[in-house]
């Protein structure tokens, strides 16, 4: 799959393309629906804490997997763990893929109401509970989902450099731009340094309670991209010298940076044209899956700023604009990630592209038709993502830590030395934290969220879907776990680690 | 603003772009893009 010349031509491309997978919808449709559920500021001072402690000691564990063995997770994972590991990979990939087939669906919503911005449609005249409930009974989903899944093929199609850099060079810049100008307009709002004030103001009884902790790790585990074995595709493709700790520092940061941008916005907003009214239907979600938040109060929230009918049909359509951009830049790299597998296995690169184009529109069309399937999706790939990090984790640490940080991590000299406390986070942090959030969301399915159908592998939110499907997947990597690693090792990339 | 809210939004901007800032100010002093 991979040749010297399509490598990342600069450190800005590499580090661009790298925020590009970090940043995504969860930034800017779940961030500020989970800090008004958990008290404002009182979510913030530990999502700023499991930045440190989950996202980041992660993503520089997966750059320097991906930059040290030159292969996607299912090698990756063989080289650095041992030949019997590498179904963890395979799952960790699937994972990925399994987002991948209902996350085009979410792409496709934005572009609808991008278009649903310019023809008028975002006005005070509009139902928009009506207008999303229409719209995702209709078809027209689908036809964004395969809109948004051929952009995405045709640009991993293109490779590294003339497709994902090229890209992201152009996505990651109008996004921050796009992010300045509501900023600006948010921040300049009457009244608007009241949701600021709400947004950073810590309440100890919410401090003291360990849901505030568990939903800020969650948020970090699902939001910055650490596990998902993107970053690890990428890094196969950047030069020896390329630095590991800065390079993963600079996306986590950004990628944190631009939830509290987008927190800033749109609790500035709220406040400024609806005060109490709009904290709490930002409370109630209107929806599992952060749909309401983003198709149904936002757009309604731009119909009440100041400035009329065409100040409105602007902002919304910049903001879903805004929403493409950083969802799309996300996607990009979901389908290297597959592509990347599946060329290893010995097919051609370009069919490989093809060929999980193909699958992503076929596998996420029962998410563009009906959403409980996207909301059971959402929950068995995104509880997944945990399992994806613990066995990075495990990988690293059946290679040896202290080895793994002197050996892969520590290579740059573009880098300052990471210490010894890297061993401790990822022999022992990740691998609790990742455990104790998979148990934990165990028993919220089983008491909160469907107490009385738990077990049924059919049930959305169900204990027994999450076996079911896990199961199913690892027991089938599992038992062909000797196939894929001798055809990986044997196919896989042809690159040298010396380049 | 409260004195409580002020300490936190500057302990959560001091350490996302505060971490941001010094990522990047690494990131330039020692870049030389492989162009």
């Amino acid at each position: 799959m991979e040749n010297k010349k399509d490598f990342f031509t600069s450190r800005s491309g590499f580090i661009l393309s790298m925020m590009g997978a970090a940043i995504g919808a969860g930034n800017i449709w779940r961030f500020s629906r989970v800090v008004a559920q958990n008290g404002g500021g009182s979510f913030i001072i530990p999502w700023v804490i499991f930045l440190f402690v989950w996202s980041i000691p992660l993503l520089i564990a997966e750059v320097a997997m991906g930059k040290f063995t030159r292969k996607g997770p299912v090698g990756a994972l063989a080289i650095t763990g041992g030949k019997r590991i590498g179904w963890m990979g395979a799952f960790i990939a699937l994972v990925t893929t399994g987002i991948l087939f209902y996350y085009s669906v979410v792409v496709g919503w934005g572009f609808s109401y991008f278009f649903y911005s310019l023809t008028g449609k975002i006005s005070t005249e509009t139902n928009f509970h009506a207008l999303w409930e229409n719209y995702t009974q209709s078809t027209l989903p689908i036809t964004f989902h395969a809109i948004s899944i051929l952009i995405g093929t045709f640009i991993v199609y293109k490779g590294i450099v003339k497709g994902v850099e090229r890209s992201n060079k152009i996505l990651m810049p109008l996004l921050f731009f796009l992010i300045l100008i509501f900023g600006i307009r948010a921040v300049t709002l009457p009244g608007a340094i009241k949701g600021i004030e709400y947004l950073f103001t810590p309440h100890f009884a919410d401090l003291l309670n360990y849901k505030v902790w568990i939903e800020a790790l969650t948020q970090n585990a699902w939001d910055t991209g650490a596990g998902w074995g993107l970053m690890l595709v990428y890094a196969c493709y950047v030069h020896k010298k390329e630095s590991v700790i800065v390079n993963s520092c600079i996306a986590a940061f950004a990628n944190n940076a631009v939830s509290l941008l987008f927190g800033v916005i749109i609790f500035s907003t709220v406040f400024a044209l609806e005060q109490s009214s709009g904290i709490a239907e930002l409370i109630s979600g209107q929806g599992a899956t952060n749909t309401g938040l983003t198709f149904i109060y936002l757009p309604k929230l731009f119909t009440e700023l100041p400035g009329g009918f065409y100040v409105h049909s602007a902002f919304s359509a910049l903001f879903f604009l805004a929403f493409v951009f950083a969802a799309l830049s996300s996607m990009i790299s979901m389908v290297q990630v597959a592509a990347q597998v599946i060329s290893e296995l010995g097919i051609p690169k370009k069919l490989a592209v093809i060929m999980t184009g193909i699958f992503a529109l076929i596998a996420g069309m029962p998410s563009a038709l009906n959403m409980k399937f996207f909301d059971n999706q959402d929950w068995v790939w995104g509880l997944g993502l945990l399992l994806s990090g613990l066995f990075i984790a495990i990988a690293i640490i059946r290679f040896g830590a202290e080895r793994y940080r002197t050996d892969a991590v520590n290579t740059s000299p573009y880098d300052f030395k990471l210490g010894k406390s890297f061993n401790f986070f990822i022999t022992y942090l990740i691998p609790i934290q990742a455990i104790f959030l998979v148990v934990w969301y165990f028993y919220v399915s089983i008491t909160k969220l469907d107490p009385t159908n738990w077990w049924n592998p059919f049930s959305v939110y169900s204990v027994g879907t999450l076996v079911l499907q896990w199961g199913l997947s690892i027991g089938i990597f599992y038992l062909l776990n000797d196939w894929l690693v001798k055809r990986t090792l044997k196919y896989g990339g042809t690159l040298k680690v010396t380049l | 603003m409260s004195g409580i809210a002020l300490m936190t939004l500057i302990f959560a901007v001091g350490s996302v772009y505060g971490g941001l800032a010094v990522s990047l100010f690494l990131f330039f002093k020692k870049n030389k893009d492989t162009d």
